[in-house]
């Protein structure tokens, strides 16, 4: 894609949910048809996507927050 | 690791929770604890329409995205009657509930224990019970020994939740005659510094270098208020963080309000990735917002970080905007690595396995 192309692409994404939104399921159907697991962080972040890898998941468990407004409550 | 196996914060609690729709009924509540995060009070009167809550219960179930109902306050037992009534409708759509409450209701033993089976056979799964030194000056530790016995009788997981000033205090010392009971477990916290205790002098607390998550890794609390404003999460900062509401559900549907929350970026880095990275993105993409950034390290906690954080609403529309803009970033570099993927496949394969295998993200 010619690099103007790419940024009116990129804006366009950028300031609209909805367009993004269907980028996104998109993007993970494309990825499914390639046979990937589309739902796998691992997978995701091999391709350069990594806001779906969870770190840290037992951490969530030592927060000062809890379950269904339980503090202060 | 499958996004199926990482489990989230709701499934150490007993039941494997996927989003939750929340009403906070009422801020109606028999007691006012000084701590209280809303500032409730018996004589506080506002109280989410019967039919309004009948009609969220109605599209959560519609949704198929929510596992479950919470109700919480103010004390929504303090509107039996109409719990009751919700409860049917839960019942009647499929969908379980759970509460959180004072257990007032629990002076009168026959009485809990008659409301206790009328709820769960209804589809009440799990029951959160506050009780500390707070709440004990409204409520009797009998009234709450009662609810949670009732419950438990019925065979739903019980959590007593106590929130402390002292560290050196919790539960096990205040109701001995729980611990250990089947079915009831207990869980003791500290005050967070909002509602009523926001100018409450409290021991310190260590704050973090915080390289945490939103309490949730992977689905939603979605919290609609008695006046229909909605949150994203039941952080007890929720009301107080102004750049946190996502919506008003009795304005739009709630599947709009759960896509835009489900969908946005900046909840998914605070989510998957944590406040430090969206620090870095900050950083990277607009270093003149970064310095209007509360330090990383100067919260005990995510929620007092995110309150923080987006209180101002050019704070958060910035963050947001870079969310935006790291999410398509890395989308469009994956959307490259895939289709170099593909037609590295291509190269390799022999012409008929090649239909439908290129990447077909890319519609520019």
């Amino acid at each position: 894609m010619a690099d103007d192309a790419r940024k009116q692409l990129r804006d366009k994404l950028v300031n609209d949910a909805n367009a993004r939104e269907k980028f996104f399921t998109s993007f993970k159907e494309a990825v499914r048809a390639t046979g990937l697991n589309a739902d796998d962080p691992k997978v995701m972040k091999e391709l350069g996507f990594n806001t779906m890898e969870p770190k840290s998941v037992d951490f969530a468990r030592t927060l000062d927050t809890s379950i269904i407004v339980t503090i202060n409550h | 690791m499958s996004m199926e196996k990482v489990r989230d914060l709701h499934e150490w609690a007993d039941v494997a929770e996927r989003n939750v729709l929340v009403l906070n009924y009422t801020m109606t509540c028999p007691l006012a604890c000084d701590f209280c995060c809303y500032g409730c009070h018996p004589k506080r009167t506002e109280k989410m329409p019967l039919d309004k809550a009948r009609d969220l219960i109605s599209q959560a179930a519609q949704l198929d995205v929510f596992s479950s109902v919470g109700f919480t306050g103010g004390e929504v037992f303090a509107y039996e009657d109409d719990f009751l009534e919700l409860a049917d409708h839960l019942k009647a759509v499929g969908l379980p509930f759970t509460a959180a409450t004072a257990g007032h209701w629990g002076k009168s033993k026959k009485h809990a224990d008659d409301l206790a089976e009328r709820l769960v056979s209804r589809g009440l799964r799990r029951i959160n019970i506050s009780c500390d030194t707070s709440h004990a000056e409204f409520v009797p530790v009998e009234s709450v020994v009662n609810a949670a016995t009732a419950m438990a009788q019925q065979g739903i997981p019980v959590y007593i939740v106590g929130t402390f000033a002292d560290p050196k205090d919790d539960l096990e010392r205040m109701l001995p005659e729980l611990s250990g009971h089947p079915g009831i477990r207990m869980f003791s916290k500290r005050i967070a510094q909002v509602g009523r205790a926001k100018k409450t002098r409290l021991p310190p607390r260590a704050a973090n270098n915080y390289e945490g998550t939103c309490y949730r890794r992977i689905y939603h609390d979605i919290v609609v208020f008695w006046d229909g404003k909605t949150y994203p999460c039941c952080s007890t900062f929720n009301r107080a963080t102004k750049g946190l509401c996502v919506g008003n559900a009795f304005e739009e549907s709630l599947e709009a309000i759960w896509r835009r929350v489900d969908n946005s970026p900046l909840f998914l880095m605070l989510k998957r990735r944590g406040f430090g990275e969206l620090y870095e993105a900050v950083a990277k993409y607009n270093p003149e917002l970064y310095q209007q950034l509360p330090p990383l390290n100067s919260s005990p906690g995510p929620c007092s970080l995110c309150n923080a954080m987006f209180s101002k609403d050019s704070v958060r529309a910035g963050v947001e905007a870079v969310a935006d803009e790291l999410f398509v970033d890395e989308l469009l570099a994956s959307t490259n690595a895939l289709q170099q993927r593909s037609i590295g496949g291509l190269l390799r394969a022999p012409p008929s396995d090649h239909s439908g295998a290129t990447g077909g993200a890319d519609h520019g």
